[in-house]
């Protein structure tokens, strides 16, 4: 029966470190994807033309306007270093397949509050670009409507902060049972 | 009572406290896109030339039906968390992979039906705007197994008690 139980989790294991594996290269990818893509809304900005002429494949998936260039460098950092947080994690995951670790539990945290800071700062930025306009700050309604709107305030990247720091308190418990498992051993 | 049982007995409240928070979060969205899906619905419903363009009808009903699919057993998931404080059970790690499902749905059937529907490819290109958020899917999926592992760990710390 112990066993039995020990190789069911060996299995798991080894499913874990092959997942990590598969999740790396699938992450790997999304980041030069990602960098491909912050290049070309750089240089689309920064020449800001009004309208997209389409000459390859990224204009038809790039056809959104991208914002100003503070916003757009805030993104690409914040994006970039959530991958590269996340390539860490799944790299350490392919290696050893032990997922309640207290590295992995920082890694999950920092990927979260990182991403809880790409969804509030474009509003932030907002209401800083109002601040001088003094009609504006009169209205406390506007003030309101400004952060909370969902052009301003991205309430997809906020629900995965909030996911994300979630999943860190799990992976504490199971890093108190992992424990509690290596000294019964 | 030692220190490490002190500590998970911590880690145990603020995990229900952060459910609880998470289920009422996601109930109170599941609610406003269920409001809102019945109000587009009946504009559709109240304009005849509204309910011709099908791609468009097709589109939002998908829309609507996969994120409220997605919302409700993840409200139960956290509700449950909140009310047995044990994250690693088999039924939490079987309603992920459900959440994680109906979420690829979310991304992705839409946009294909939409663009077979009107005939244009390069509606299909969107899709791979959807590369990043493949990701989020990843890590669900990732969390699932992870969760799973850790009800091996549970059913060794309850068998040692």
């Amino acid at each position: 029966m112990e066993n039995n139980h020990d190789a069911r989790k060996q299995q798991i294991n080894a499913h874990i470190r092959k997942s990590g594996k598969v999740s790396l290269i699938i992450t790997i990818i999304v980041l030069i994807w990602q960098l491909l893509s912050f290049g070309y809304q750089f240089a689309y900005t920064i020449r800001q033309s009004d309208t997209l002429e389409i000459h390859s494949i990224l204009d038809i998936i790039n056809y959104q306007p991208f914002g100003t260039v503070p916003d757009l460098i805030v993104k690409s950092l914040m994006t970039l270093g959530s991958l590269i947080l996340l390539i860490l994690l799944f790299n350490g995951l392919r290696k050893n397949g032990l997922p309640f670790t207290e590295r992995n539990r920082k890694l999950v945290r920092n990927i979260g509050i990182i991403q809880g800071f790409q969804a509030l700062l474009p509003p932030v930025f907002r209401l800083i670009q109002n601040l001088p306009n003094k009609e504006y700050l009169d209205a406390r309604s506007n003030l309101i409507m400004t952060f909370f709107h969902p052009s301003n305030l991205n309430y997809f990247t906020l629900n995965i902060s909030v996911l994300l720091l979630f999943l860190s308190w799990i992976l504490r418990y199971g890093a108190e049972l992992q424990q509690e498992s290596d000294e019964t051993l | 009572m030692n220190q490490t049982e002190s500590h998970k007995l911590t880690t145990i409240q603020i995990i229900r406290i952060f459910s609880l928070g998470l289920g009422v979060c996601y109930t109170i969205a599941a609610g406003l896109f269920l409001r809102d899906g019945i109000r587009t619905l009946r504009t559709y419903c109240s304009n005849p030339e509204l309910l011709q363009d099908i791609p468009s009808v097709l589109h939002q009903v998908l829309n609507y039906s996969i994120l409220l699919v997605t919302l409700i057993p993840a409200a139960v998931l956290f509700f449950r968390l909140a009310k047995e404080a044990i994250p690693f059970q088999k039924k939490n790690v079987r309603m992920i992979r459900i959440i994680a499902a109906a979420f690829f749905l979310f991304l992705i059937i839409p946009t294909v039906i939409a663009a077979c529907l009107m005939k244009e490819p390069a509606m299909m290109f969107t899709i791979l705007t959807y590369l990043p958020n493949v990701l989020s899917i990843l890590v669900l999926l990732m969390f699932a197994q992870i969760l799973h592992y850790g009800t091996m760990l549970q059913q060794e710390s309850d068998e040692t008690l």
